[in-house]
């Protein structure tokens, strides 16, 4: 679905979604980045 | 008649990291450049760019412009030629450009390094020359340059990257944005950024392609349709967007016009966006000393025309006899290996291996 509306499915949030664990530690930045892309700043 | 080691035309990002590269081994460098200023498309770039961080990843196109620029204007033998647009190239070396005075100017360079980057592709479609239809690379100049908005309400035709982006910098600038028509079936720009400006509430619709646009004397709307797997539309699936603007997002050819007229050996790759050189490691053409550079050697993404230009400016100094470390060539090949390392630059890896030597 992502891929053709552009929409996450929770499949596809799940896959960047931090640790249940970090989750409960308090607010997380969450990377919303679905693909491997040429892109490395975030690393 | 102007002499120097190296000639570079265009100064987007390509040319003018090839120009500081050349310049800091020592060669003699002149930038033809035809707009009024330096940076190419960075300029409009208001955007932070992805890419590799060693290539200004996470700084703003027009930034990165800056950066250029401000490092350009500290070496001495560098000239910068802005709105002197190259004309045309001879048999015998010589480089033709037409200077801000009038005047017809000859150039001949030891190395010519081309970096003039590529032009929007255009779609064949009822009334598809009103006024109100724009390239979406246009729209993003028009916006981000010289601060007018193309319209109220616009259609854009193409989901990769720029059609996904300048729908995104179009929201920011006030403009209704009524839908992204992408004929594929899925999404070719980064999720990351499709993701984005569907939460924006523009709908992305996939396996759909603009059939006409409505209007007499300028775009008042547009026809989309579904279309089935044999490209053709499927009828009772049309319906109408009322816009003002109809937006073209479907692609770049690399601009090679003066590639043509060095004799350098040339072949068509669909992967690359049209006619492109056949190059070997160095970017060098077939025709000895002369190198190209960013998207006129095949449309990529500007990190790799960064990583080009260095490589080019590199190869060019050390051609006319400046010494330059290998280790410069490792680096730069070694940048662009990993940048298309990934899986969606496989059609890249495709086209590279068709057209190297």
């Amino acid at each position: 679905m992502l891929k053709n509306t552009g929409v996450p499915d929770e499949k596809d949030l799940a896959s960047v979604t931090p640790t249940k664990k970090r989750l409960e530690e308090g607010p997380v930045v969450m990377v919303e980045c679905f693909q491997e892309i040429p892109c490395d700043p975030c690393h | 008649m102007l002499k120097t080691d190296v000639a570079i035309v265009g100064a987007g990002p390509a040319g003018l990291s090839a120009a500081i590269k050349a310049a800091s081994f020592g060669a003699d460098v002149i930038i033809l450049e035809r707009d009024k200023w330096l940076g190419g498309q960075l300029v409009k770039q208001t955007h932070s760019f992805f890419g590799s961080k060693n290539e200004y990843a996470g700084i703003r196109g027009i930034d990165i412009a800056n950066i250029f620029a401000d490092e350009l204007e500290k070496m001495e033998n560098v000239q910068i030629m802005l709105e002197t647009p190259a004309l045309g190239y001879y048999e015998d070396n010589i480089l033709t450009a037409y200077s801000p005075q009038g005047k017809m100017l000859k150039i001949k360079p030891n190395t010519l390094i081309f970096a003039t980057g590529a032009m929007e592709k255009m779609i064949p479609f009822e009334n598809n020359d009103l006024p109100g239809i724009y390239g979406a690379g246009a729209v993003q100049t028009l916006m981000n340059v010289y601060g007018v908005v193309p319209g109220e309400n616009v259609l854009m035709i193409g989901a990769g990257n720029i059609g996904l982006i300048v729908s995104y910098q179009l929201v920011q600038a006030g403009v209704d944005v009524a839908a992204i028509v992408e004929a594929l079936p899925e999404i070719g720009g980064y999720w990351v950024h499709a993701s984005k400006v569907r939460r924006m509430g523009i709908p992305i619709l996939t396996n759909h392609s603009i059939i006409k646009a409505l209007g007499k004397e300028q775009v008042q709307g547009a026809v989309v349709a579904q279309i089935d797997e044999k490209w053709q539309p499927v009828k009772e699936t049309a319906r109408e967007f009322q816009v003002d603007t109809i937006c073209l997002s479907v692609g770049l050819s690399p601009l090679i016009e003066l590639l043509w007229q060095s004799g350098c050996h040339i072949v068509y790759s669909k992967e690359l966006g049209g006619y492109v050189p056949i190059l070997n490691e160095d970017l060098e053409t077939t025709v000895p000393g002369i190198y190209v550079a960013g998207d006129a050697s095949g449309i990529e993404e500007a990190t790799s025309a960064i990583i080009e230009g260095h490589l080019t400016g590199c190869a060019a100094a050390k051609k006319v006899g400046y010494e330059v470390p290998k280790e410069e060539f490792i680096k730069a090949r070694k940048g662009l290996e990993s940048l298309r390392a990934g899986p969606v630059s496989q059609h890249i890896r495709k086209g590279l291996s068709l057209i190297r030597r």
